[in-house]
């Protein structure tokens, strides 16, 4: 969407004034300063009751009462000078008219201009009825006399009502209000109310949708100009054919002359030179009098230039101003591209382009894995042995509950809940092996500890992968809930995961390590490290779970950075050794815009780029570098 | 791709040569009273851009009183004849009271009055017809607003400059005018910050989706930017010598306020290079700048003599240099390097934090950086850039910052750029934050600050980790602030200093700060021998007196108007 813009320069007043304090009133006081009450203007004008007013005039230090319309009398307001009060519209105000103030000693004085009262009335809405509004967009009111809305109100997620007052409103106009809509709108149809002091307005029925962003965007060539005939104008030749001006500096030397906007691209932007040729061909970039040399001498680009992969030629990337060589007589002396062995087929700049599709967005997802008196019905536990689970694989008839392999992997890997019930005030849980060979956070450890209780329900989440020892043994002696003065309600696991439409991969991406904004930009040190819950060793500041590791090894992720065109990136391994992309590679070249969060994101392939595979369970995944911030790692299913 | 469009403001006045703002038609003005109110762009919207032009200073020009740092520790002007150099040498007195302010902003708020009085005559109803009318009604409901932001903002500044100044609220007959008395300096904060929480709500949050897309205007962010700023300096020892905590807490709340709100508002920290420029005017850090024409002025006045048409300008002091750190462990240049020669062949400026090589021209870096005059300055004596060239460098460093190096300053073929003045930027209000929340809090810097909504203390901040926002932004990455108590503040002081350079805040920060002797009175600037491989550090005194933290009313206005205090110190003899 093109913004227009107006860019507002202000230029130096030419009012001279001779005196600094202006006098400008109407009245002749015979420079006594001495106006007596009055009322000059009051603002504004049009009200409805509560709304803050300032009177403006002279005398008024020594008001004692304001008489509002309808012969509402006012004394509480503050006196901020002799020309000034503050006052708010009083309760009860129905009528216009005029404003009167007085003071001790009776003296009156009434305003110009009469007050009116505010209607406001709703005209319109910027969607229609059945439209879909999605959270984060806008929606304005259109009416009259708007700018005495003082709120809206809006269904969250849950059910929930969201009051937005009129202070968090996007803008507000005699003429409209504009509202944000929450990100986290309801999803379906509902109403909005638009509060008008005690009075509530209800829209036309919406459907919501919660907060979605982004899509992706696709890099497309725009050639600003391009051979049409490459066979006949022919390959360079030492000669002068391919010269290039501007349409205020031709002479008909020129080959091609630019508009004064494609030339300001090629002088002060990056451009990018097509041609085709071989690696033997010697590529002079200067100007049309041989008057300096990209890259200065008499260089040879050939060694700049890379392989275009859409036509199998060759191009190199060119910043005029920053080789600094040619900028200064380039306007008049043109640009030239000469030498020999290639032909130029084209001057073209990269532009991004928006496709717009959702990305998704984090939703909570509880997945229940056991509830007592579903699956299975144990009671409080008594130091017995009924709160006992396996895996079908490896049941014994012991257990409560055979859980399917892949959700024993799940509790074996990954965090995961038990909901719990207190029949005493100080229960003891014990989560030990069916043989009591190995408890959770050591030896005799209770887990009572770890309660916490999130809107009255009470659970504690637990993590067997941080307890090798009991893993190892987990599958032949079975996991035990034990102890006493509670009950286990249910297992079950709670995950942001991200649903909604795809990215450019398709499915929905999920989040492997997110920065919570505790570590600041890298600085060539081993901060960023990850690990696989197996080879976790302290110095990694997540280990991720098998599931996770798998894909960082085998897949494809997104690294979400804070950075910018300066950022160093390495990614390499927790011993240093291999870098992705090869020899101390920059990987910020691999970088693209995240319209979604205005930073960057870098897509890798550790398989397929091979230079940390081998050593990846050992020595562990590093982000570092310096002058950028990892702030998160995700990937689509 | 951004189309810009370029207008300018304050064409020929509709006003009057007079000593008021007076409309009446007579031979000399153009137009008149009805006329005015009756013509939109030329004649309504003018008025408003007329008050908007009072708002900028000269900041950029060359020799400017009003381009401050030459008065501070972070610069020397290269000429001893520069008119910066009154604030210390005696020649600031009430005669030639320096700053323009009292003038501009009165000056303004008479205009801003004379509207606001008379904005009910504004009749656009023949115009009702032309496709323009709905919008330009549209603009004249916001005028209003704007008005009384632009009257909070030009009493801002004189509290700033003055202390206790005559609250103003309406037009003036000769009489009144001659007869105002000064309030008290509390009375115009409340002012200040009543009017901007009345008017913020109506302010837009952004221009860019209103008609015309005119930014530069002021904004709800702008307004609320103002507010606490101005709580801020009240809070400061100069306007509270008893440290009453309740002003540092309501400094500590408008700033979280912006804080927090930022992003709502369309606002995010930049890149610190960014913040200067031909585009910087559409930076998303800026809360309120001013457009300055395309132009290389400011580019003439401080590139270094030696390059062609360059002036020297406002050159950085080694004492601010002394201020930086160095990013392996927080250590500033000048504990690192003490004494009075260093030692230049192996680079100490090596690891320094990255906003001094944006800030500073040292020695041997290659400036400007277009293409045409792209040099190795010299700084050493002797050198191509240094004495005993006339109006070279007296500190061994040139400025950078704010300095757009593709402006090309050659007789001929010259180069321009558009510049942009900073008011108020983002950064600001995270060290506004830092500072009140830290004497808010009792001097700690660790402990959190909750806003008064926050009542389930959810969303609170610490001083430090207001700090370490700005620290940790991926091109700083400079060490957190970890510090408490006395240390806290020296380092707080330090880092205001070192990220809010050259922008006009170290002129008055020291002031509220009430720290003059400590940082104005004695300024190290560096002397280059030996080739650039020795630096010699010097001291050179300045006159610091603490009557310097206000300024002095005008001896003209006394003059005229009797019942104007003097501001302590300034009297002339037997007053």
């Amino acid at each position: 969407m093109k913004k227009l813009f107006s860019y507002l320069n202000i230029a130096t007043l030419l009012i001279a004034l001779s005196a600094m304090f202006v006098s400008c009133a109407d009245n002749d006081d015979n420079d006594s300063g001495n106006l007596g009450l009055n009322i000059k203007v009051f603002s504004p004008t049009v009200v409805v009751p509560g709304t803050p007013m300032t009177i403006n005039g002279s005398g008024l230090a020594g008001v004692t009462e304001i008489v509002f319309p309808g012969e509402i009398t006012v004394s509480d307001f503050e006196v901020v000078t002799d020309e000034m009060i503050r006052v708010k519209a009083p309760m009860g105000l129905k009528e216009a008219g005029n404003l009167l103030v007085r003071n001790a000693a009776g003296e009156t004085a009434v305003s110009r201009l009469p007050l009116t009262i505010g209607q406001t009335a709703i005209l319109g809405y910027s969607a229609q009825e059945g439209d879909l509004l999605k959270g984060n967009e806008t929606l304005t009111v259109y009416g009259k006399d708007m700018q005495f809305v003082t709120g809206a109100e809006f269904v969250d997620e849950d059910g929930n009502p969201v009051f937005i007052p009129a202070s968090e409103f996007v803008r507000v106009a005699n003429g409209r209000v504009v509202i944000q809509v929450p990100a986290k709108v309801i999803k379906g149809n509902a109403k909005v109310k638009i509060y008008i002091g005690d009075q509530i307005v209800e829209s036309p029925e919406f459907k919501f949708e919660t907060a979605v962003s982004g899509g992706h965007w696709e890099t497309t060539k725009r050639f600003l100009w391009k051979n049409e005939d490459p066979a006949a104008t022919g390959a360079v030749s030492w000669n002068g054919l391919y010269r290039f001006a501007n349409i205020n500096t031709k002479t008909g030397e020129e080959i091609f002359a630019f508009s004064l906007e494609d030339w300001s691209l090629i002088k002060d932007g990056v451009v990018y030179f097509l041609f085709d040729g071989g690696d033997n061909a010697n590529v002079r970039i200067t100007t049309g009098w041989w008057n300096g040399a990209y890259m200065g001498g008499e260089h040879n680009c050939i060694d700049i230039a890379e392989v275009d992969e859409e036509t199998g030629m060759k191009f190199i990337e060119l910043n005029i101003k920053e080789d600094g060589n040619l900028y200064g007589n380039l306007d008049a002396q043109h640009l030239l591209f000469t030498g020999e062995g290639y032909t130029p087929m084209g001057i073209y700049v990269l532009d991004k382009v928006w496709i717009e599709g959702e990305e998704g967005h984090l939703e909570k997802v509880r997945t229940s894995f056991w509830k007592n008196g579903e699956q299975s019905t144990i009671p409080a536990p008594s130091w017995s042995g009924e709160g006992r689970f396996s895996r079908v694989s490896s049941a014994t008839g012991e257990e409560t509950y055979a859980f399917p392999d892949d959700v024993w992997e799940i509790l074996k890997s990954e965090p995961f809940r038990i909901a719990i019930e207190k029949t005493s005030d100080n229960p003891n849980i014990r989560v030990t092996t069916g043989w009591w060979a190995s408890d959770y956070g050591g030896k005799e450890y209770n887990c009572a500890e770890l309660i916490e209780d999130v809107d009255g329900t009470l659970f504690i989440e637990l993590n067997l992968s941080m307890y090798p020892d009991m893993l190892a043994l987990l599958d032949a002696q079975h996991l035990l809930f034990t102890g006493e003065g509670y009950r286990l309600l249910e297992i079950y696991q709670e995950k942001d995961v991200f649903v909604g439409g795809g990215a450019e991969d398709g499915p929905a991406p999920i989040v492997i390590w997110e920065n919570d904004g505790s570590h600041g930009a890298v600085a060539w040190d081993g901060v960023y490290r990850f690990s696989n819950v197996n080879t976790s060793s302290g110095e990694e500041i997540l280990a991720v779970s098998m599931e996770d590791w798998a894909v960082i090894k085998d897949g494809t992720i997104y690294v979400l950075i804070d950075g910018d065109a300066s950022s160093n990136v390495r990614i390499t391994t927790g011993w240093w050794d291999g870098a992705y992309g090869g020899n101390e590679h920059n990987c910020i070249d691999m970088a693209e815009d995240d319209p979604a969060t205005g930073m960057k994101v870098i897509k890798i392939n550790i398989k397929e780029d091979g230079n940390l595979y081998d050593n990846l369970d050992a020595h562990h995944f590093l982000l570092t570098g310096e002058k950028y911030t990892p702030m998160k790692i995700y990937y689509y299913k | 791709m951004k189309i810009k469009r370029i207008f300018l403001f304050a064409l020929p006045t509709v006003f009057a040569l007079n000593s008021c703002v007076d409309l009446e038609y007579n031979e000399v003005s153009l137009r008149d009273e009805e006329w005015t109110y009756e013509f939109f762009n030329d004649g309504v919207k003018n008025m408003i851009w007329d008050v908007y032009a009072q708002m900028y200073s000269d900041e950029l020009s060359n020799n400017s009183t009003s381009f401050l740092a030459g008065a501070t520790d972070e610069a020397q002007y290269a000429l001893e004849i520069g008119a910066v150099n009154n604030y210390f040498n005696g020649g600031w007195s009430t005669a030639n009271p320096m700053a323009s302010t009292w003038n501009k902003s009165y000056t303004a708020l008479a205009e801003i009055h004379t509207i606001l009085e008379k904005i009910d005559k504004i009749d656009l109803t023949e115009w009702r017809y032309d496709d323009n009318y709905e919008i330009w009604q549209q603009q004249l409901d916001n005028f209003p607003y704007e008005l009384r932001f632009l009257r909070a903002y030009f009493y801002f500044e004189l509290f700033k400059t003055y202390g206790d100044v005559p609250l103003v609220t309406t037009t003036l007959t000769n009489g009144q005018a001659n007869n105002v008395e000064r309030t008290p300096a509390d009375k115009v904060v409340k002012f200040i910050v009543d009017e901007l929480d009345e008017i913020a709500t109506y302010l837009p949050v952004s221009y860019a989706d209103e008609p015309y897309a005119e930014i530069g205007r002021a904004t709800r962010g702008a307004a609320y930017a103002l507010k606490a700023r101005t709580l801020l300096y009240a809070a400061s020892p100069l306007h509270n010598p008893t440290n009453d905590k309740a002003k540092w807490a309501a400094a500590a709340e408008a700033s979280k306020y912006v804080i927090d709100h930022a992003k709502a508002w369309g606002l995010k920290l930049s890149r610190y290079a960014d913040l200067w420029g031909n585009d910087a005017f559409f930076n998303k850090e800026l809360i309120f700048g001013l457009g300055r024409p395309s132009s290389n002025d400011f580019e003439m006045a401080n590139y270094p003599v030696g390059v062609e048409n360059g002036s020297s300008g406002n050159c950085p002091t080694q004492s601010l240099v002394d201020q930086y750190e160095f990013q392996d462990n927080g250590q500033t240049f000048g504990e690192r390097y003490p004494g009075a020669t260093i030692d230049l062949t192996a680079d100490p400026y090596e690891g320094l934090d990255p906003r001094f090589a944006l800030t500073v021209v040292k020695n041997g870096d290659e400036w400007p950086t277009n293409g045409t005059q792209k040099k190795v300055i010299e700084t050493f004596a002797g050198g191509f850039n240094a004495a005993p060239k006339y109006g070279a460098t007296p500190t061994g460093y040139y400025l950078r910052k704010l300095v757009d190096g593709s402006c090309v300053t050659t007789t001929d073929n010259q180069v321009t750029k558009q510049h942009t003045w900073i008011v108020m930027r983002l950064a600001e209000f995270y060290l506004d934050f830092a500072e009140a929340a830290f004497h808010a809090n009792g001097d700690k810097a660790n402990e959190k600050f909750y806003s008064k909504d926050d009542v389930n203390k959810e969303n609170g901040m610490s001083a430090n980790e207001a700090i370490n926002v700005l620290r940790t932004r991926a091109d700083i990455n400079m060490p957190k602030f970890t510090e408490d108590g006395e240390a806290w503040v020296e380092r707080y002081e330090r880092e205001r200093l070192v990220e809010l350079a050259f922008e006009n805040h170290r002129f008055w920060d020291v002031r509220r700060w009430m720290k003059g002797d400590k940082y104005f009175k004695n300024i190290a600037v560096a002397t280059l021998s030996d080739g650039g491989n020795t630096l010699v550090r010097t001291i050179k005194a300045r006159n610091w007196n603490e009557k310097y933290n206000l300024f002095p009313i005008p001896q003209s206005e006394r003059l005229i108007n009797g019942k104007l205090t003097q501001n302590s110190g300034w009297e002339i003899n037997n007053e």
